[in-house]
């Protein structure tokens, strides 16, 4: 391996092929008539065992790579419009890689001006009460987000823990209706499953009586039977005693 | 410089010193009702003067305001006292991400990979985080992308005046011809 560098190295595949470009001291344009493709190929086949998230763009790239280069290799009709479809994405890779090498420049330069402007410190803004009227003309999603997270971190900050752990009392509990089904059964033996919940009120009942049957029918205190599919679902009483 | 102006320096020091964040032309001349040429020319004289004494705190011109700040040639004796480095220098992937949406804004996230050749969301998530950059729109093409946009914090985090400022590539031309 003639190369001692990591995949890890790189921000992506065209990084990689601009590197591959710069060491071999060729223009981007001339780079299907070098050995780059090889190169890159190489490189990407030795990092097999790598993190697949990172490399499946470096394979994806290899494969047009491949593409071309298969295209290139194969006798052609003399169809015209195939070598012009080749020609095109040879262009679109060149392309790329010359508006990528662009950006890579400037963020050299992005860079000096980052270091230097670190030299420069500032404060935080005062914090004001504004006697001007609320203005929610320029206001978007995001600035309202940020608003609103702000004011989450306040609320935390003041109440300590408890403002994201409060919970409401339980209006309806498992156990009552458990009971409640319980003397019910008692009373009549039978029970129709439906009319449990014909005074309930609210989907949370509705929630927490459905759970009692599931926790009666665990406890085997009740058996339930249906007759036939689609029909009433009656509950009966297995255990009298633990009624 | 007369009675007045002398007072009006002083106010304006006070106001961008309180405001700490960059103070736009505008704000200081409805303020102090003077006209613009008035406040460009009071507030480039106390940046000289600054820097001329070379006070600790100096006036600078920064995404499109004056603010105050510390002067950099202290800047050794600042990063002594400070223990924690508030601005940490951007990676390398964030930077070039950062680059294309200054050149090309506004872009959506799938416009950047195109460029880039890599997924972005990590990257754009962590520059939005960083306030860097904001979500300024809506493309109108299938599934209405977000379009994306720098802010004020990153012409602050680089020391840039305006978006002219950046470098000139002539390869990127800053687009606008986006639906938005």
């Amino acid at each position: 391996m003639e190369y001692s560098v990591e995949i890890s190295d790189f921000s992506g595949p065209l990084d990689l092929l601009l590197h591959l470009i710069d060491k071999a001291k060729i223009d981007i344009k001339n780079i299907f008539v070098s050995e780059i493709t090889e190169q890159y190929l190489n490189f990407v086949s030795t990092m097999k065992e790598q993190d697949m998230e990172l490399s499946s763009e470096f394979v994806s790239m290899a494969a047009t790579l491949l593409f071309i280069k298969s295209r290139s290799i194969l006798p052609r009709h003399n169809d015209d419009e195939e070598a012009f479809d080749e020609e095109y994405e040879k262009q679109l890779i060149i392309n790329r890689l010359e508006e990528y090498k662009s950006i890579k420049n400037v963020t050299q330069d992005l860079k000096a001006f980052e270091k230097k402007a670190a030299n420069y410190y500032t404060k935080l803004p005062e914090e004001i009460i504004s006697k001007q009227i609320l203005q929610l003309d320029d206001v978007n999603a995001e600035t309202l987000y940020k608003a609103f997270i702000d004011i989450m971190q306040n609320k935390k900050e003041k109440s300590g823990n408890s403002f994201y752990n409060y919970v409401l009392h339980d209006k309806y509990t498992v156990e009552e209706r458990i009971e409640h089904i319980k003397t019910q059964l008692l009373n009549k033996k039978k029970l129709d499953f439906y009319d449990l919940f014909d005074d309930a009120v609210s989907k949370i009942e509705v929630v927490v009586t459905f759970c009692a049957v599931l926790e009666l029918l665990n406890q085997q205190i009740i058996k339930i039977n249906q007759s036939s599919p689609f029909n009433n679902i009656i509950l009966l009483s297995n255990d009298k005693a633990a009624l | 410089m007369s009675e007045n102006v002398n007072g009006i320096i002083g106010a304006i020091e006070a106001l961008l010193f309180v405001a700490a964040d960059p103070v736009p032309i505008e704000v200081i001349k409805e303020l102090f009702c003077i006209t613009e040429i008035e406040a460009i020319s009071i507030l480039e004289q106390m940046k000289n003067d600054k820097e001329v004494q070379k006070t600790g705190i100096i006036l600078r011109k920064v995404a499109e305001g004056y603010q105050l700040c510390t002067n950099p040639i202290y800047s050794e004796y600042v990063s002594m006292l400070s223990t924690t480095q508030r601005r940490q220098p951007l990676s390398q992937a964030a930077l070039e991400t950062l680059s294309i949406i200054a050149y090309k804004q506004p872009i959506t996230r799938s416009e950047i990979e195109s460029i880039r050749g890599v997924k972005s969301f990590h990257v754009v998530a962590l520059l939005l985080e960083k306030g860097l950059v904001e979500k300024v729109g809506v493309k109108n093409s299938l599934g209405h992308p977000s379009l994306l946009g720098t802010t004020d914090e990153f012409l602050m985090h680089f020391g840039l005046e305006c978006l002219d400022d950046l470098p000139k590539v002539e390869s990127l031309v800053i687009e606008v011809e986006h639906e938005v």
